[in-house]
């Protein structure tokens, strides 16, 4: 399976420092799942404008991580919530952004392992 | 850096401000300070920061906390002088208008660029500022100049009048 994280950005910010790199890696690892499980809740109780709230801060940290995927996934979820445009596609969405986050976050626990 | 000794960065996304601080931070000449809230950054305002890098969003800060326009009215009210550049995750050009309505100095986009953009917002404001404080130095020359030209004419006229001085001297 292809990689969904990747570190080139990171690497390149902190100069190679792998010290820095581990501590945002960490970061992103304790803030993500809870985000995550308020995305979730936030789509349970069709409150979309706090779901595209919620998407919207956790967006750039997705960039930093070289998650891809999930960039471009991250974004329409936060269109799509935010304009209350096909919301019945928001599950299937949030669902397959759960998916790859939780594999690169299993990727970057090994990097920083 | 002339001028610019402390920053403010002003996010409740604690991984974005912290990757800002260490990203300046290699200019040992500036003293960065991180808050969460727009609330707490006006709490400490005494500490006299130059630039603020201040979010757009402050979702997480909790329902009640002010929004990033909210803050940036603030500061630009009681202190027109320090310089507010606006951080967001939207790369919308009406929500960038509407923060430079309102007094930003810039806004950026949360991206991986966003780092290098914030730094080179820094050399802007420092080169904005060495040319107002030539600007103000050749006024203050000029209005020197003014008052000692002024001060030779008013004393050529009294030495004249007094007979001290005349247009045709003896020796001519």
């Amino acid at each position: 399976m292809d990689r969904q994280s990747d570190l080139t950005f990171l690497r390149s910010f902190t100069g190679g420092n792998p010290e820095k790199i581990k501590k945002y890696v960490s970061m992103f690892l304790q803030l993500c799942p809870a985000q995550l499980e308020t995305m979730s809740g936030q789509l349970n109780e069709k409150n979309y404008s706090g779901l595209r709230g919620t998407a919207h801060a956790l967006k750039p940290q997705i960039t930093y991580m070289g998650i891809r995927k999930g960039e471009e996934l991250i974004k329409s979820i936060e269109h799509n919530a935010g304009n209350n445009v096909e919301v019945e596609k928001l599950p299937e969405m949030l669902d397959q952004f759960k998916s790859i986050c939780g594999a690169a976050m299993e990727e970057l626990k090994a990097d920083i392992a | 850096m002339q001028h610019i000794k402390t920053i403010f960065v002003v996010d409740d996304d604690p991984t974005q401000a912290m990757m800002l601080q260490d990203y300046l931070s290699k200019y040992s000449t500036f003293s960065i300070h991180i808050f969460n809230s727009g609330e707490e950054c006006l709490k400490n305002f005494a500490l006299d920061p130059q630039i603020v890098f201040l979010d757009y969003n402050f979702d997480k800060a909790g329902k009640d906390a002010m929004n990033g326009v909210e803050i940036l009215k603030e500061i630009k009210a009681a202190h027109p002088k320090v310089e507010v550049v606006m951080f967001s995750g939207q790369d919308k050009i009406e929500v960038a208008v509407n923060t430079m309505k309102y007094g930003a100095f810039d806004y950026i986009v949360k991206s991986e660029s966003a780092f290098h953009r914030s730094e080179n917002v820094i050399f802007n404001l420092i080169k904005r500022m060495k040319l107002q404080g030539e600007a103000n130095m050749y006024k203050k020359l000029t209005i020197s100049f003014g008052i000692a030209l002024l001060a030779m004419i008013i004393l050529v006229i009294w030495l004249y009048k007094s007979g001290l001085i005349t247009n045709n001297p003896g020796w001519m």
